[in-house]
């Protein structure tokens, strides 16, 4: 693992010592070696795969040291089966953005954003995928909140300098709402160290206190945060589990936290939305299940039926924007809102299908919003445009792209045989036996899903060319490197689910088995 | 113990102070070579820096821990040598930009650096007094250098504007602090204060009249105030703005945090010798002025235009920080502030320096004057945002480190107050990064006036000076341990 990251670390060296070549060629060898990163992470990735056993609940490929030893803070690198669905899709999705960051294997005009200082975006590009990487292999708490923050400062550059017209706006607006989050969770984490019992650090040397996330998991297990001293008159842990869920609910996001979202992926260039959309939104879900439920399983009981509340109003109030936007970007971002509703649904059913549904729903939602994106991406640049009225019949002379987007809309829409079903129905069938009510409302979200791809299909691609655009030209083979791959895995998983399933389950049913056990608080 | 050999700890002073004079001698032969005058002035005043150096590194408190020199007027710990070495890198540093500066009128150098040597003998002095009379005299000598040095640019208006209101406030508040000493003589008898710390024990403790505690906390405010006012904290932060805008920059950077530092040494080693944590309700009237301090600061700084006034601002929250690590009156407390003395020098420092630069390649000061320094100035573009957003404490660089130690050490006192203390904390650092980040969007995200690639070159020392102050911000952000062990073992001479 950490493999990686030093890579990433060196590459980023090179580029920086390359600054002093001429434009030309220095933008084409920062793009190279940022493609040529992205392939390596991603082959070290599927290799990791390999070598994965599925069949254990513990952590596999472990760097484990002492890193700071005035805090007891170590440097603890490992994934299991939850973090390794969550590596390989942030490996295949950060090359699919690389691929869709480089001018060539099609036209692109002298002023689009990937012709701007090159090399600063690849290195800001490249210490994103490191910090999400990091991320979801963290296990140290101290490193993870340095890997979440290491996320925030390169997505504000890149949202701000190659960012659309109000991409000033956007980016402070996303810095300051993930900021504001992640400060909570920092005082969080210290309350947490400050309650943990004593433990063991790397090396052998015993300590008052931890950072060691697997150590607090055990703890919390136990019961020590539920019997932790209360908090200005509210239990600990209580306190705690709001805390670290309002700072993850802000990057998921959750309804009354969501309006960065819309802004941020209407104004980011391309690619960037795609990781947006793909991997930094499936951080915060990461960190509910990692803190929130590991952590502190009484608090999440405590807690299931609100999560599950906020849960189906995403679903609902997502989709029902949907249908008012004019712009095909801030539609597809509105409807993101609306699928991560699906995985906080899952998350709080707590049951096997719900949580298993809620990861899955991760990893497919991973899949099919970078496509959506892309499509997005696709029209603009040939267009400027993307309001969705102004279209029209565009499947008379853009036949492939239409085929595409009618692909990823229905994936979107959860049509069966292609992955978005999946991860839907296991939701509903996890949160029914749970939560009736929020099922069948949420059940019914997905008919105005269906509503609003449809008419926007409809508005698109249907009807009578609109003169302006017949000489649009349909998709180059830049776009293809990108669309192609992940249309086929969003229906290579819509038929057979199990390499996920595999990867993934025995870690899931371990903490299903932690949730469930646990007693609620005050019993 | 003979004054002689007091004198051999005393060293690094006693150089410092032959410095101001060979500056001042030195310039009075070099009246006729105006070429060599300048480079005389920077020269002598380095030397006596790396000599004092050399001295302090010497000079070792014994085994005792603690020397008093002087009958008792100042002592040599290892408190005060973790402040000293601060004073040290930061005069060294402003001596090196103020050479290269075009704030610092030709004429003068020599009173400049002498100015400049001799303020930092105050800090010295400051950092290891332990008698109310020294501690007067310290804080006296300091303020009276640096209102001179704010006054030195001496045909702008700004400048003398700023020079009178810090005299004003200044006397103002020795006035205060004065007083207060005055009726702690009273109390105890005593000006040494470690004697006050015992005689206020013993009148607090033994069931005297309740009028007690009322005088010993009347006279503990006051003197609070004196210090509250050089480390720039609210109620007595408002000649701050006023002062770091009109003062020439390079002096500016040395007020923001050698001063400050001196400030917080005098604070922290006052109020855990004198007071017993137990007698007066300290975490209640620190956290408040540290709520406060934090809060206004950030909140004004949103509006400013001029940078300098920004920093200012920024500067009067960082001591609100700093101040709520202080205000738990803990071992791990006291540690996390000296810890955020350090990096925020370096960062600090690092932001007046690009100040400087700007302002002395394009003659502006205000935040319009930074658009598009990435594309014109790439290196003190890339450098200010490093400093900035160690300043706002984002990982990984070192101010969040810093914050780090100030947050883990408020929580670790578990208790309401300072739940609440720690929310208003992390709330404040949500809103500082607005304004940073202003700063940061105007030099990124904003295309450059027409005809700003004509402007001066920036000089060579600041481009070197940047890159040593901004390369241990990045590595304070992950490898903190030898300075955190440093500070923490300075402070264990502190007995509370």
């Amino acid at each position: 693992m950490p493999l990686i990251g030093a890579a990433l670390i060196l590459v980023l060296a090179c580029v920086k010592q390359a600054v002093n070549g001429s434009k030309e060629f220095l933008d084409n060898a920062s793009r190279a070696v940022g493609l040529a990163t992205c392939a390596i992470v991603l082959l070290l990735g599927c290799f990791l795969w390999k070598n994965f056993d599925g069949a254990s609940t513990k952590l596999q490929f472990v760097h484990h040291f002492v890193w700071m030893r005035q805090f007891n803070i170590e440097f603890f690198l490992g994934v299991d089966g939850i973090s390794i669905t969550m590596v390989l899709l942030t490996a295949l999705i950060s090359l699919v953005a690389m691929v869709a960051s480089l001018p060539w294997w099609g036209k692109v005009d002298s002023h689009h954003f990937s012709q701007r200082k090159v090399p600063g975006y690849m290195v800001m590009f490249l210490l994103l995928e490191t910090g999400m990487l990091g991320t979801f292999c963290a296990m140290d708490f101290f490193m993870f909140y340095i890997f979440w923050e290491l996320m925030l400062l390169p997505m504000y550059f890149l949202i701000g300098i190659w960012g659309g017209p109000r991409k000033e706006y956007a980016a402070i607006k996303f810095f300051l709402y993930t900021l504001a989050g992640s400060v909570l969770m920092l005082l969080c984490m210290i309350g947490l160290y400050y309650t943990s019992g004593p433990s063991v650090l790397a090396d052998g040397t015993a300590t008052p206190h931890t950072f060691n996330i697997m150590a607090l998991s055990s703890m919390g297990q136990a019961g020590l945060f539920a019997k932790a001293a209360p908090i200005l008159g509210i239990a600990f842990s209580k306190i705690i589990f709001v805390g670290l869920f309002i700072g993850f609910a802000i990057k998921v996001p959750m309804f009354p936290f969501h309006t960065w979202l819309p802004d941020a992926h209407v104004e980011a260039p391309t690619p960037i939305s795609v990781i947006l959309a793909g991997i930094l939104l499936k951080t915060g879900a990461y960190g509910m299940i990692r803190f929130n439920f590991q952590i502190l399983p009484e608090a999440a009981l405590w807690a299931a039926t609100a999560i599950g509340a906020f849960g189906t109003i995403n679903i609902v109030y997502g989709a029902f924007v949907c249908l008012a936007q004019r712009d095909l970007k801030k539609m597809i971002a509105y409807s993101s809102i609306s699928h991560m509703g699906f995985v906080l649904l899952g998350l709080a059913a707590m049951t096997p299908q719900g949580i298993t549904g809620a990861v899955f729903q991760m990893v497919s939602h991973g899949l099919i919003s970078p496509m959506l994106f892309l499509i997005a991406g696709v029209i603009y640049d040939r267009a400027h445009t993307r309001e969705i009225a102004g279209f029209g019949g565009l499947a008379q002379n853009m036949p492939e792209y239409s085929g595409i987007t009618g692909l990823a809309f229905m994936a979107s829409l959860g049509l069966p045989g292609l992955a978005g079903f999946i991860g839907e129905f296991l939701v509903f069938v996890g949160a029914f036996v749970q939560f009736r009510i929020m099922t069948i409302l949420s059940a019914t979200a997905v008919i105005i899903t269906a509503a609003y791809y449809l008419w926007t299909m409809q508005r698109m691609f249907l009807g009578q060319l609109n003169e302006k655009w017949k000489s649009l030209l349909d998709i180059n083979w830049r776009e293809r490197f990108t669309l192609y791959p992940l249309a086929a895995m969003v229906i290579f998983f819509g038929f057979y689910p199990v390499p996920i399933f595999d990867l993934m389950n025995k870690s899931l049913h371990s903490l299903m088995a932690i949730v469930r056990v646990t007693p609620p608080m005050g019993s | 113990m003979s004054s002689l050999h007091d004198l051999k700890l005393f060293l690094p002073e006693a150089i410092l102070i032959c410095g101001v004079l060979l500056v001042l001698c030195a310039d009075l032969f070099a009246m006729n070579v105006p070429a060599l005058r300048r480079k005389l002035a920077l020269g002598i005043t380095l030397a006596a820096f790396a000599l004092a150096a050399l001295a302090l590194w010497s000079v070792h408190p014994g085994a005792a821990g603690a020397v008093s020199l002087f009958s008792g007027m100042v002592v040599v710990d290892s408190f005060s040598i973790y402040f000293k070495w601060l004073f040290l890198a930061a005069g060294a540093v402003v001596a090196i930009l103020s050479y290269s500066s075009l704030e610092v009128e030709r004429p003068q150098e020599g009173e400049f650096f002498a100015l400049l040597l001799a303020l930092t003998v105050g800090m010295f002095l400051l950092a290891s007094a332990t008698h109310c009379l020294m501690i007067v005299l310290s804080i006296e000598f300091l303020s009276i250098c640096s209102y001179v040095l704010t006054a030195f640019k001496r045909n702008e208006p700004n400048s003398t504007e700023a020079a009178l209101k810090y005299v004003v406030y200044g006397a103002l508040a020795s006035g205060i602090m004065l007083f207060g000493f005055s009726y702690l003589y009273g109390l105890t008898g005593q000006l040494d204060i470690r004697e006050i710390g015992k005689a206020m024990a013993g009148l607090l403790a033994s069931g005297g009249p309740a009028s007690n505690k009322l005088i010993c906390s009347i006279a503990l405010v006051m003197v609070f105030a004196g210090f509250a006012y050089k480390i720039a904290a609210v109620p007595f932060h408002m000649w701050c703005p006023d002062v770091y805008q009109g003062a020439p920059t390079p002096v500016t950077a040395l007020l923001s945090v050698g001063p400050k530092a001196a400030g917080f040494a005098v604070l922290i080693r006052f109020f855990t010798t004198v007071v017993g944590t137990a007698a007066v309700p300290w975490p209640a009237l620190f956290g408040l002025a540290a709520a406060a301090t934090m809060t206004l600061g950030n909140l004004a700084a949103i509006r400013q235009q001029n940078v300098k006034r920004l920093l200012a601002y920024s500067s009067i929250a960082h001591a609100g920080y700093m101040l709520m690590g202080l205000s738990v009156f803990t071992p791990q407390g006291v540690d996390a502030v000296m810890l955020y003395l350090g990096v925020y020098l370096l960062m600090n420092l690092g932001a007046f320096l690009v100040v400087m630069a700007v302002r002395d390649s394009t003659g502006r000061e205000d935040i319009n004057g930074y658009r598009g320094l990435s594309q014109t100035r790439p290196l003190l573009a890339v450098t200010m945002a490093i400093f900035l957003f160690s300043l706002a404490g984002v990982p990984p660089l070192g101010g969040f480190v810093a914050k780090f130690y100030i947050f883990a050490a408020v929580l670790q006192k578990a208790g309401p107050w300072y739940d609440v203390l720690a929310l208003v904390g992390v709330i404040n650092a949500a809103i500082s990064l607005y304004y940073y980040a202003r700063i940061v969007r105007v030099m990124f995200l904003t295309d450059a006036e027409a005809g700003a690639a004509a402007h001066r070159p920036v000089a060579l020392p600041y481009c070197a000076v940047m890159l040593i102050l901004a390369v241990p911000v990045l590595i304070l952000g992950v490898y903190w341990g030898p300075l955190q062990t440093f500070a923490a073992n300075s402070a264990l001479v502190l007995n509370y």
